[in-house]
């Protein structure tokens, strides 16, 4: 057959036309990837209230910080109340630099992660994503946290992360936020903070570790909308169930990537967001010997503008501390 | 073979000068000072050693190497630059410490083994209307959060840069979050390694 010039122009028309056809097609068959979701995420509330007053246990006085997370979470009142059979149990660790002392200490993790297991959790994973500039991996393996979790799920947010748009009506400036669906879809998370000095956020504790479950792009809009509200935003967002504050050493004076390392052997831990960042950064300052530590705790901008949203308390006579002194 | 006619020979031998003229050309014609990877020889030995072989943007851990654009000139064209738009460079207290891939990759010793010490990209410069708690006093400090060497002190709320600390990586750059960027780099300041004299 004879291929004339007028007859395959035609055909490579025609073939052009399918191929766009076809892909403009398949492009309205794929999912929806931008899912937006609105509210907060469905959370359980404090478990650990006594008296109607918020629980916040410290244990301190040994070296392990193993023996210190067990003790403070059986202080408090143990996971079991928290965690029940089967249920999908996210870690946020702050591991946030590749410097050693300005991370959660991963045995802590490793712990929470067993007492998880214990607790009869399903399925318990370790998330993570660093500030901006940083490979979360790499934290990960040069903070030690692959050698001490060798068997738990590390996930790496930024390569691995999901990514979900949140629409929040009542929030301060976040009415559009996206989030990591890891993070948003578990059933119990737990906010684990390193005790740090923070030069824009005054002190990182267990409402600014929450910052690490969003995307980097989000993270650098929250310092251009205002870095206090949006702690407050993110804390109303997400609402952690449990947080433990490691201070087996403090990072003092300044922060976050380095700082005094002050060797506390503490760890705090509180269902209560308000009550176990006001503690501990009560603690901070009376360890920076400041006049008047508990003050300058009630006046960080973000905890004053949680409790205006009512997530938790900060009133000394609805806090109740538990102490375990050990060794 | 048939002799070759005046014309022919004319004509190959214009052909050969214009090109050889274009070439020569290159080494005078103006060209932008980019930042450079890690390791890189005095600008000059750089250019005539690199092959542009893209191996150090194809090895690049984080992403910021790229290849220059033409439109930053011909003599520069397709040579590495550090882009800390895209990603800062690991290559001083990251993860690429002691193990430049970039480095290693070169195969033309374009780019040479330093010890991390030695390593200084450029400085960062710091455009004070831009940056957010001078423009709209806001709390801030990231670029002081992600300095892997302490280059950053702060003044209150404002950041101040230490240009002899700095080493140049881009941390700060990327991870500005001022629209436009507060900081930029620069390869002022740059330590560069040179193998002939």
């Amino acid at each position: 057959m004879k291929f004339s010039r007028r007859r395959f122009i035609i055909l490579l028309a025609a073939v052009i036309a399918a191929a766009f056809g076809l892909t403009y097609l398949s492009n309205l068959l794929k999912p929806r990837v931008k899912e937006e979701i609105k509210g907060v995420r469905k959370n359980r509330g404090n478990v650990y209230i006594k008296n109607g007053k918020s629980l916040v246990a410290i244990a301190k006085g040994i070296k392990d910080p193993r023996i210190l997370v067990r003790d403070v979470i059986e202080a408090l009142g143990g996971l079991d109340k928290l965690i029940k059979p089967g249920d999908k149990v996210v870690i946020k660790p702050n591991v946030g630099f590749r410097n050693p002392h300005a991370v959660v200490s991963p045995l802590i993790v490793a712990e929470l992660v067993a007492l998880a297991y214990e607790a009869g959790a399903g399925e318990v994973i370790v998330a993570e994503s660093s500030v901006r500039g940083t490979d979360t991996t790499s934290a990960f393996e040069k903070t030690g946290y692959f050698e001490h979790l060798k068997n738990v799920k590390l996930i790496d947010l930024k390569k691995e992360g999901i990514v979900k748009t949140l629409k929040v009506e009542e929030a301060y400036k976040l009415e559009e936020v996206k989030v990591y669906s890891e993070i948003f879809d578990s059933d119990v998370l737990i906010s684990v903070a390193k005790m740090k000095r923070h030069s824009s956020a005054i002190a990182t504790l267990g409402m600014k570790n929450l910052i690490g479950c969003f995307p980097d792009d989000e993270k650098g809009r929250f310092h251009r909308l205002g870095l206090h509200y949006c702690i407050a935003d993110i804390a109303y967002i997400l609402r952690p169930e449990l947080v433990v504050i490691d201070a087996t050493e403090a990072m003092t004076v300044s922060g976050p990537s380095g700082g005094k390392m002050v060797k506390l052997d503490t760890v705090i831990a509180s269902g209560d967001i308000i009550a176990a960042d006001f503690i501990s950064a009560k603690i901070l300052f009376e360890t920076e010997e400041a006049k008047n530590a508990e003050d300058k705790a009630l006046n960080i901008p973000y905890i004053k503008l949680t409790r205006e949203k009512g997530l938790g308390v900060l009133e000394e006579d609805k806090i109740e501390l538990v102490y375990r002194e050990l060794g | 073979m048939s002799p070759i006619s005046r014309r022919r020979f004319l004509e190959i031998g214009f052909t050969l000068a214009l090109v050889g003229a274009l070439g020569a050309s290159v080494k005078f014609m103006p060209r932008p000072r980019l930042v450079r990877p890690p390791g890189a020889l005095v600008e000059e030995e750089f250019l005539s050693k690199c092959i542009r072989c893209g191996l150090c943007v194809e090895n690049c851990l984080t992403g910021t190497l790229s290849p220059a654009p033409l439109s930053m000139g011909l003599a520069v064209w397709g040579t590495p630059r550090i882009d800390p738009l895209k990603a800062p460079c690991e290559a001083v207290k990251g993860r690429c410490e002691n193990v430049l891939p970039c480095v290693r990759a070169c195969p033309t010793e374009a780019l040479v083994f330093v010890d991390s010490k030695f390593i200084k990209l450029g400085t960062v410069v710091w455009i004070r209307e831009n940056c957010l708690p001078v423009k709209y006093k806001l709390e801030c400090l990231v670029c002081q959060e992600v300095c892997p060497v302490g280059a950053v002190d702060n003044k209150g709320m404002i950041p101040v840069f230490r240009k002899e600390k700095c080493v140049g990586c881009g941390k700060c750059v990327y991870a500005c979050p001022a629209i436009p960027k507060a900081l930029y780099l620069s390869p002022i300041g740059e330590r560069r390694v040179a193998t002939t004299r």
